[in-house]
């Protein structure tokens, strides 16, 4: 009797082994239970994203109203979901870059005069600021609508692999999307960014030389460093804007009739896991991260006239370069500066330079 | 009977270690997941001040309005103007949180 009792407990529990193998392997109900555990994980973050995208609205509404604009919402309602731009045709590359700087300027035009229409009566740089700032709500809102777009579709195909891409890759777009979120205060305040490391590196160059204009919100000095001439180039401070540095400087090359002896490019950096922020490399090339019409301005003007390019870059994170400059990255752009005079002190006396100062110019003159 | 009761209670025995294992893992996973949701402390805007002569430079709270660059009094040593150069983040110091 004893023995069984005991053959039928190992009997059931082999059956019920078999039983869940059997459906383990041999039905979708593993692939519904993944499908459940990502969306509710998903879901979970997205509502995390809606609360954040909520919090910059929100703080957004009350920055403008400070500003004295009458009607915020509407502001910001009608700058989102607009001012998206199509990418030129690329399978007939003649004349693209032309074609895409065209593009990107009828969207600056049609932006500051969105930012003149609805924000009347504000200094420049905080109109600027203001509009920097719609920026990063628009953006936080774009990524909100994808990832919920991707999310749905998901639960409606019963693709879970969707879901679980979309799952592995929610932990790193939340630290974007909250890293976006905080850098709203450094453009409501107005204060330097990690990406104006090269403008702040500009600044300390030229001291208190006077500013001449060179291409839109872009300017540049001229100053004497070691017995050589040195052309500075930057964005006009201290509004939140990146200029026109390619234009800039194949107008100042151009002006110099070809007779520069190097051009020297400092910008931010994105820095690998492994790498400190602050840590500064030189290379040779366009040390500029944008998407193709300021970096082949600069190529070109170099390449016409064989002037070497110098590329000194300044290591930091995404969080870093977007928000308000930290200690270690100041520490950078000191380190970044001794680069740049000994590359200068390299050159023939008498010869001259063009150093351009590449990023966000927001609170740096 | 010795048989059973010996197949029994390595069975059970199974099932409580395994009970015990997940318990200790549910916990460990709630506790780390706790840890990293951690809210860090904002950290503290400073404005460094400096001379044009470069013979006196200081850090002081920012306070709204300042920029790189802006003239902000005169140098108590000297008397020439007094400049703001930088405006950076103090890393690991609770401070105020910048006024939007």
């Amino acid at each position: 009797m004893d023995g069984g009792t005991s053959s039928d407990t190992w009997y059931l529990l082999l059956l019920a082994m078999f039983m869940i193998s059997f459906m383990l392997n041999f039905t979708d109900i593993p692939q519904r239970i993944q499908l459940w555990r990502f969306s509710s994980y998903v879901r979970r973050r997205l509502i995390q994203i809606d609360e954040v995208e909520s919090d910059v609205r929100r703080r957004l509404i009350s920055y403008l109203s400070k500003l004295n604009i009458s009607t915020p919402k509407e502001v910001i309602d009608n700058f989102m979901n607009n001012y998206f731009l199509i990418e030129p045709v690329n399978i007939e590359p003649v004349d693209i870059i032309k074609r895409l700087s065209h593009l990107i300027n009828v969207r600056d035009t049609n932006i500051k005069m969105y930012a003149e229409k609805y924000m009347p009566g504000l200094q420049k740089s905080e109109r600027y600021n203001a509009t920097v700032a719609l920026e990063i709500a628009s953006a936080i809102n774009t990524v909100n609508k994808i990832l919920k777009h991707y999310f749905k579709l998901g639960l409606k195909n019963n693709n879970w692999i969707l879901l679980m891409q979309l799952a592995l890759e929610m932990p790193n777009i939340i630290r974007i999307v909250n890293s976006y979120s905080k850098a709203l205060d450094a453009f409501f305040s107005g204060v330097p960014i990690g990406d104006g490391a090269g403008p702040l590196l500009v600044r300390y160059l030229v001291g208190r030389a006077e500013p001449k204009y060179l291409a839109e919100d872009t300017v540049y000095y001229e100053v004497v460093v070691d017995g050589r001439k040195v052309y500075a180039v930057k964005a006009e401070g201290p509004g939140a804007t990146v200029g026109k540095p390619g234009e800039a400087v194949e107008k100042l090359v151009e002006m110099l009739g070809g007779s520069v002896a190097r051009i020297i490019t400092v910008d931010a950096a994105l820095k690998l896991e492994i790498e400190d922020t602050g840590e500064v490399a030189e290379g040779v090339g366009a040390a500029i991260g944008d998407i193709g019409p300021e970096k082949i301005g600069i190529e070109r003007a170099a390449t016409k006239y064989g002037i070497p390019l110098d590329a000194v870059v300044i290591k930091m994170s995404l969080e870093e370069a977007i928000n308000v400059m930290t200690k270690d990255v100041y520490e950078g752009v000191l380190k970044a500066l001794e680069r740049v005079r000994r590359i200068i002190s390299n050159i023939c006396e008498g010869g001259s330079i063009i150093v351009i100062g590449v990023g966000n110019t927001v609170g740096v003159l | 009977m010795i048989q059973l009761r010996n197949a029994l209670d390595i069975f059970t025995l199974l099932m409580i270690v395994t009970t015990i294992l997940l318990l200790i893992y549910t916990i460990t996973v709630m506790l780390m997941q706790r840890s990293k949701n951690k809210v860090t402390a904002t950290p503290k805007v400073v404005t460094k001040v400096g001379c044009m002569q470069n013979d006196y430079s200081a850090e002081r709270e920012y306070s709204k309005g300042d920029y790189v660059g802006l003239e902000v009094g005169k140098c108590p040593k000297c008397g020439n103007s007094l400049f703001v150069e930088a405006i950076y983040t103090v890393s690991n110091v609770k401070g105020k949180e910048i006024a939007s």
